[in-house]
């Protein structure tokens, strides 16, 4: 079976195009159909944070991407949607790509099939992208790392206290929690931010 | 032409740094960028050079350069461009002909009406108010049938009927093509006294897939430029070297291959390799072994030399490391690996496993020379042109974990 | 101590109170801390400063999905840097100032329609040997609505989890800059000599300590 493109979270995808604002530097982020949406809104959301004069182009077509590039100034930052994209799309860019040459980052997201068909039907444009392609790790998979995460500083706050999550809601319930942010921590922590001001 | 690379500044930050490097090394660079700020290096036995030698001794002789993607084709053309640039009687127009017409739509006439576009700009810039209204006319004429008129401003209705005769002269160009020879004439004829010669680098039609288009456009519009007396450098697709399509290089006086870097065999290309790295950033950036490792990885592909070395640059800058290192540059290897498998069918890491193994490869469909073109399979020659096949280094290991 | 209920009172009166989401004030602190990687005042390099970086909040994962398509961010959050370390051990993830200074923190907060506050955090700081003081944290207990006990709800503790200062409430952009540009040596000038008294004072204060646990127990817990 064919290795698969290194697996990232969006802020780390995010992390990498901030570092190559001004580069001339082209990344891509795989995503499955169901994802592109929402993850394209949250590295917006990242991007935006350090990069604030990003353009997202959401571009159903390879020739909006044309008109969008020529738009904009070279270095200013570009995140695109290009889930769309087939094979007459990426020859397009390939054909064209003297005006796809830019200094700001260029982050291009897509799924799997729309970037098989880049690899295929865009030999030069693809000799631009090195290895910086990756790809999203699924929703599931985000929520696992997430709850692992949670579960370790849960577990560090019972071992400093002694207390168990039990006797935390009791307490907090009764109104005699001591104040400490750890205890503030550990009610977000088990979902009852509703104790916080009790 | 060599000028050292720039240098890291007091006020710099690591962000700052990084980026700047990273910059230097973007393989997607314009190559005309990096000849002017010295990143250039060149190959013993340039191709530019040979070239420009070839047209200062015949400046209306005919060239085609061939190579693979990232091969460094465009550059050697702009290294012919500087070259004349020193040669008073003889001027190079360089024409990328994919930025004004989608290369996909290629038809004859095309090439003929960007290279009068070229001349009509030079001829404005060079001789500004001082033109005949002849080479006026031709001008606004051909700027016309290139990019659209509403009011032609040529007579639409001259006062005579033209009659052909019985003779159909085998020179005779397509009727879309004749217009625009015929103002390039007259414009040439304007400019004769201020610069007799004119040389067409022409970029961008290695793009082409379809070689049946290709053929049209040598045919049509390169051989008009050559029976006006203009020389022709021009980029051709990798395909016309292969099979049937190679007859249309006879069409040229002369033709050159510009092959990958034998990383394998070739001590100096891997010496070559080295200094276009280090050309381009401070010495210190890379430990020895990590330009080693980028060097043997790149597989000769110098387009792929300065994608690695990008990529294992921003992993020393995400993991706070200053001179990046051979870890650095395995991380970008296997990145680039992962990248460079993707989309390859069964049949075609079957044939990858081939040439893997056995070193075999006979391209006789267009998957085949689909590897060709997209580098998982390289070619090397040796110096008596002899054909070696390899399959890229970074995918080397990925498809031995695949060995059935 | 009702002493400082006046200024308790008028400290807690700043505002604690940001615009945007959770997320906004989680990417604000992550990116605070990346500049002060990129400038190298910190160690941390640029991938661990993301890696140490977390956002909790009380929601199950469809809820959150539910609210994010609603646009709509509320609730209360946590937002971390580092691992909870209340045991000071350097084997737990943390941020590295280049001067071998170390911290952590925690900031708790609930998220309302376009604005968050601040309702508690934690920071803390641990110094290279001989500057004043083994750590420093900074403490914003949850408000105590029912009992007014006159407790330092903001306070600082030096180099003691037991003696308490009163403080000022910080934003989290401040009290990081104090982490990674403020609590540190003066840079231009030589470390003053220590007073005969200062000698004294950590000489017993190491006589104490052994006694407490024990050299050994000392050693091991350095």
């Amino acid at each position: 079976m064919s290795p698969g493109t290194r697996p990232l979270e969006p802020m780390e995808f995010a992390l990498r195009c901030i570092a190559s604002q001004g580069a001339a530097a082209y990344l891509i982020y795989l995503a499955s159909p169901a994802d592109i949406a929402s993850v394209f809104g949250e590295l917006q959301d990242e991007l935006t944070t350090a990069l604030p004069e990003i353009q997202a182009v959401k571009s159903s077509s390879a020739r909006q991407l044309l008109e969008a590039v020529a738009a904009h100034d070279a270095n200013v930052p570009l995140l695109v949607d290009a889930s769309a994209y087939d094979a007459e799309a990426w020859r397009l860019l390939d054909r064209r790509r003297s005006s796809l040459q830019r200094s700001g980052v260029t982050a291009i997201m897509t799924t799997t099939d729309s970037f098989d068909a880049l690899m295929r039907h865009a030999p030069n444009l693809m000799s631009w992208f090195g290895g910086d392609v990756f790809a999203f790790p699924g929703t599931e998979v985000l929520e696992r790392r997430h709850a692992s995460l949670r579960e370790d500083r849960l577990a560090a706050l019972r071992a400093w206290s002694g207390l168990t999550d039990a006797e935390v809601l009791e307490q907090a319930r009764a109104q005699t929690l001591p104040r400490d942010p750890e205890y503030a921590e550990w009610l977000v922590l088990l979902g009852r931010g509703d104790l916080l001001n009790a | 032409m060599s000028q050292p690379a720039p240098q890291q500044t007091a006020s710099e930050d690591r962000l700052a740094r990084f980026r700047r490097l990273r910059g230097q090394l973007a393989p997607a660079r314009d190559p005309s960028e990096v000849l002017v700020q010295g990143g250039y290096v060149e190959r013993p036995d340039s191709v530019g050079r040979r070239i420009a030698a070839e047209l200062e001794l015949a400046p209306a002789s005919s060239h085609v350069l061939i190579g693979g993607v990232g091969s460094g084709k465009t550059t050697e053309l702009l290294v012919v461009d500087l070259i004349l640039d020193a040669v008073d009687d003889t001027e190079a127009l360089f024409v990328d002909v994919s930025r004004r017409h989608d290369i996909g739509r290629m038809k004859p006439g095309v090439v003929l009406a960007q290279v009068g576009l070229a001349l009509t700009e030079w001829m404005d810039a060079s001789t500004p108010g001082q033109q005949s209204r002849m080479a006026k006319s031709a001008a606004d004429t051909l700027r016309a049938l290139a990019l659209g008129y509403i009011d032609p401003p040529w007579d639409p209705e001259p006062d005579y009927d033209e009659t052909p005769g019985i003779l159909d002269p085998p020179e005779q160009l397509d009727d879309a093509v004749q217009p625009f020879a015929n103002c390039i004439r007259t414009l040439l004829g304007e400019l004769s006294d201020l610069r007799p010669h004119f040389v067409v680098l022409l970029d961008g039609l290695d793009r082409m897939i379809d070689v049946s288009k290709f053929e049209e456009i040598v045919r049509q519009d390169i051989k008009a430029l050559l029976s006006l007396g203009i020389g022709i450098v021009l980029v051709g697709p990798l395909r016309a070297l292969y099979g049937v399509n190679k007859v249309l290089l006879e069409f040229f006086e002369r033709s050159y291959y510009q092959p990958w870097l034998d990383v394998e065999r070739d001590e100096g290309a891997r010496q070559l390799l080295r200094s276009m790295l280090t050309q381009r950033v401070e010495p210190t950036v890379f430990e020895e072994k990590a330009i080693d490792r980028l060097v043997g990885s790149s597989g000769g592909v110098a387009r792929d030399l300065f994608a690695l070395a990008q990529s294992a640059c921003l992993e020393a800058y995400l993991q706070g490391i200053d001179q990046i290192g051979v870890s650095q540059v395995e991380a970008s290897v296997d990145a680039f690996g992962r990248k460079h498998m993707q989309g390859l069918r069964p049949e075609e890491i079957e044939v990858l496993q081939r040439v893997r193994t056995r070193r075999e490869f006979v391209h006789t469909s267009e998957s085949d020379l689909g590897l060709l073109m997209t580098r998982r399979v390289l070619e090397y020659r040796d110096r008596n042109q002899q054909p070696r096949y390899v399959v890229h280094p970074t995918i080397a290991r990925f498809l031995k974990a695949m060995e059935p | 101590m009702r002493e400082f209920d006046e200024l308790q009172s008028h400290v807690l009166q700043r505002s604690l109170v940001q615009a945007g989401s959770a997320k906004d004030l989680m990417r604000t602190v992550r990116n605070q801390l990346l500049e002060a990687s990129d400038r190298t005042k910190l160690s941390t390099p640029p991938q661990d400063v993301y890696g140490l970086v977390g956002l909790s909040d009380e929601f199950t994962p469809t809820l959150r999905k539910a609210l994010q398509c609603a646009r709509v961010a509320l609730g209360a959050f946590v937002v971390t840097g580092g691992e909870k370390n209340r045991g000071r051990s350097k084997d737990l993830r943390h941020f590295k100032r280049s001067d071998g200074a170390w911290f952590d923190f925690s900031i708790v907060g609930r998220g309302y329609s376009g604005f968050v506050e601040i309702l508690a955090y934690t920071y803390e700081i641990r110094l290279p040997v001989g500057h004043g003081a083994p750590f420093v944290r900074f403490d914003l207990n949850v408000p105590d609505g029912a009992n007014q006990e006159g407790e330092l709800r903001c306070h600082v503790h030096i180099g003691s989890d037991d003696v308490r200062i009163p403080a000022p409430t910080m934003t989290p952009r401040e009290m990081l800059a104090l982490f990674i540009d403020g609590i540190c040596a003066a840079s231009n000038r030589d470390g003053r000599t220590r007073t005969a008294f200062e000698h004294q004072w950590f000489a017993e204060s190491h006589r104490m300590l052994a006694g407490d646990s024990g050299v050994d127990g000392l050693r091991e817990r350095s």
